[in-house]
């Protein structure tokens, strides 16, 4: 069952992607109002899997990196909805869908079967943690991904003779790189949520906040550190424009890095065995 | 008549970028006047027109070389542009003002205000009262020919939509230009096309740098009270302005650069990386292109915005040569038509005479044998007599016709005179009745709003 609402999720993703690239084209601007359409469909039936996995396997889905990355690609799809709907940037889509939808593949390409949660992880916070954890990521991606079209257009107007080329259609740069700022600093507060969060929580468990040992929770802190360090400089240096978008993709890597990397690491608090 | 038309100018485009400002003082100098022009020997037409760019007498008399003479000694108070000086006379003064007035001859080709300038230039002439047939005519039909360049050509956008382009240029830096600061860069024609538009983006602020300080408190002054504050300085304070500005648009005759990757370095900091748009409308460049180098700066030339005009550089050398043709066969069927006029009085002469021959012959033909005829038969007497003269006058008058149009000489119109003792007062080869006496040549009803330089 969700198998089949999620492969129906990700034609709608689908669908949404080629209308937003069809937009970015300047073929039709038609195509993006069509696209915000397939993108909503979307995002329900995904929606309707991700809840439906969670009345399964307990409060969080997000257990295993196809579930996450699974969830990260909802999350997405909401912040551009939302984004697109206070700026009105529906050529960012072109940006955001497609990503969204190679997100979403992974999950269904494994068994249907989640994994049941050690009953030490059955307690009602956990979602929090899990929950903003991804939302963070959510607006990390969504920063890096209007990173990558600040940097086209800027390339584009750093060029000697740039002309009429498609990139000429995106926002802006000032306002891409308000957004950037903006989905940045949401992240960087999710995150910290997340930190302290996950602290509380693994103290009521194993009786310890933080554990350097642990990979994902030291690569964890890097990322903060990193995005810490960006958003310093925006506000104390005037670090901004392609300086900035850099460096939101360069945090971002590290997280994803943390993220799908370190899950396969057999041991540890966020992967593997829960031991 | 076209004959006597004299041009003695320069401009921008016969002298060298150092000279500029003496053409700009030239133009302001107060001896060069309409009441001067009007004293010069042989002149009895006159018309003076100057922008910064452009100081040109136009004038009708004989002899063009002592008229031309005249006009080269009231241009002497700035003898440094006496080298620069161009004269021309006929049909090639003629072309020359059809050019101008179409902006061909503009430094940004296609600029509408030279024909507002060159408007008010002829109503100054016309009111002091030295404004002839010879300036009504060519003057009325130079409007009429820029009115088609601008409607038939693309060359009459080229400079609004440049500026248009430079701004939606600015558009994909800036969200929106609303607050931004601007340097403005020049006081000329494009400059004001320039702060028209930005005041009616609501920027923040806009400053404008010239050489000319004056020149660039007058386009300020210009827009006192527009809601947008709108200051002069002079080109050596520039460097203070890098620090506040959003957005640099130079559209300035300079021999140098004006601003330079040294000169905004050191600034980036204290701007705190701000984005900084320049875009460089004057040829040769005034911004350095190194500009682009630096952090959040962006620096686009005149190709650049020319390209998103829609009009690329063939396409707009296209136009051009459109318009140029215009402007030739315009002057061709100009100088055709006033040909053809200067004919005209020996042909009503020889057709008159022709007529006064034969109805005195057919009269006395009938007087002597009319008693024996009918009434149909005289009228056919009379007819015959006409027809003859008629058939015989055909070849010549349509010979005399064509050779008018097809060259300057007079030389038949004069000899068919001289052969048929023709009286054909001289004074009457060079009048018009349909001349326009008004001072409101064809064509000047739409023309743009007032924009003096």
């Amino acid at each position: 069952m969700t198998h089949v609402l999620l492969a129906l999720a990700a034609l709608a993703y689908c669908a949404a992607s080629m209308g937003y690239l069809w937009y970015l084209l300047g073929i039709d601007p038609i195509a993006a109002r069509l696209s915000a359409f397939a993108l909503g469909a979307g995002l329900v039936l995904h929606g309707a899997t991700l809840a439906l996995r969670a009345s399964q396997y307990g409060f969080s889905p997000a257990m295993d990196v196809q579930d996450g990355l699974s969830l990260l690609a909802w999350f997405l799809g909401l912040a551009f909805l939302l984004l697109n709907g206070r700026w009105r940037v529906p050529i960012l889509g072109a940006f955001v869908v497609p990503v969204m939808l190679v997100v979403t593949l992974p999950a269904l390409g494994r068994p249907t079967a989640g994994y049941p949660l050690p009953p030490a992880l059955h307690d009602a916070h956990l979602w929090v943690h899990v929950v903003v954890a991804f939302l963070g990521y959510a607006a990390f991606a969504l920063a890096s991904l209007i990173g990558v079209a600040y940097l086209l257009q800027e390339r584009e107007l750093k060029a000697q003779r740039g002309g009429s080329s498609i990139w000429a259609r995106l926002p802006s740069l000032e306002l891409m790189d308000r957004l950037n700022e903006r989905f940045t600093l949401a992240g960087f507060i999710l995150l910290s949520v997340t930190i302290v969060t996950g602290a509380l929580f693994a103290h009521g468990i194993w009786g310890q906040t933080l554990s350097l040992l642990e990979p994902s929770e030291l690569m964890t802190l890097v990322t903060w550190l990193l995005y810490g360090v960006l958003l310093w400089g925006r506000l104390q240096a005037g670090w901004r424009g392609r300086r900035a978008a850099v460096l939101t993709l360069l945090g971002f890597s590290v997280a994803m890095l943390s993220f799908i990397g370190l899950s396969f690491c057999p041991a540890g608090r966020h992967g593997g065995t829960f031991e | 008549m076209i004959d006597r038309l004299v041009l003695l100018g320069v401009s921008h485009q016969s002298a060298p970028l150092a000279v500029r400002e003496r053409i700009a003082r030239l133009s302001e100098d107060p001896t060069l006047s309409l009441q001067r022009l009007r004293e010069v020997p042989g002149v009895s037409e006159g018309m003076l027109l100057s922008t910064c760019n452009r100081v040109e007498l136009y004038g009708a008399g004989q002899p063009a070389e002592k008229v031309a003479d005249g006009f080269r000694q009231m241009m002497a108070s700035e003898p440094d542009v006496l080298p620069h000086l161009y004269e021309r006379r006929g049909e090639a003064a003629l072309r020359h003002l059809f050019r101008v007035a179409s902006s061909l001859d503009s430094m940004v080709v296609g600029e509408p205000q030279i024909l507002g300038q060159l408007k008010q230039a002829f109503q100054r002439a016309t009111a002091s009262g030295i404004t002839g047939d010879t300036l009504h005519r060519a003057v009325g039909r130079a409007f009429a020919v820029a009115k088609r360049v601008r409607t038939e050509t693309a060359v009459g956008r080229a400079a609004v939509s440049m500026v248009h382009a430079a701004i939606e240029l600015s558009e994909r830096v800036f969200d929106s230009l609303a607050g931004k600061h601007v340097l403005l860069l020049g006081a000329g024609e494009v400059a004001n096309l320039a702060t028209q538009r930005f005041v009616a983006h609501r920027v923040g602020g806009i400053v404008i740098a010239n050489r000319t300080l004056a020149r660039a408190q007058a386009l300020a002054q210009r827009f006192a009270g527009s809601g947008v504050q709108v200051r002069a300085i002079s080109l050596e304070e520039v460097g203070e302005q890098l620090v506040w500005a959003d957005l640099v648009l130079s559209a300035v005759a300079a021999d140098r650069l004006l601003l330079t990757r040294e000169q905004l370095r050191p600034k980036l900091r204290s701007r705190r990386y701000r984005p900084l748009m320049c875009i460089d409308l004057a040829v040769p460049r005034s911004l350095d292109p190194r500009l682009g180098s630096l952090e959040n700066v962006f620096v686009k030339d005149v190709d650049d915005v020319g390209q998103l005009v829609s009009l690329n550089i063939a396409r707009r050398s296209e136009e051009a040569q459109r318009a140029e043709r215009i402007v030739d066969s315009e002057v061709q069927i100009f100088a055709r038509v006033l040909r053809g006029r200067s004919v005209a009085p020996v042909l009503a002469a020889l057709r008159q005479r022709g007529d006064q021959i034969a109805r005195e012959e057919a009269q006395r033909t009938l007087q002597r044998i009319g008693a024996s005829l009918t009434e149909e038969q005289g009228r056919s007497v009379e007819a015959m007599a006409q027809a003859i003269v008629k058939k015989l006058l055909h070849e010549p008058t349509a010979r005399l016709r064509t050779a008018a149009e097809a060259q300057a000489s007079s030389v038949l119109a004069d000899a068919a005179g001289e052969l048929f003792g023709l009286a054909v007062p001289a004074e009457s080869l060079e009048a018009f009745p349909e001349g326009s006496p008004d001072g409101s040549p064809e064509g000047s009803r739409d023309q743009p709003p007032e924009d003096e330089d």
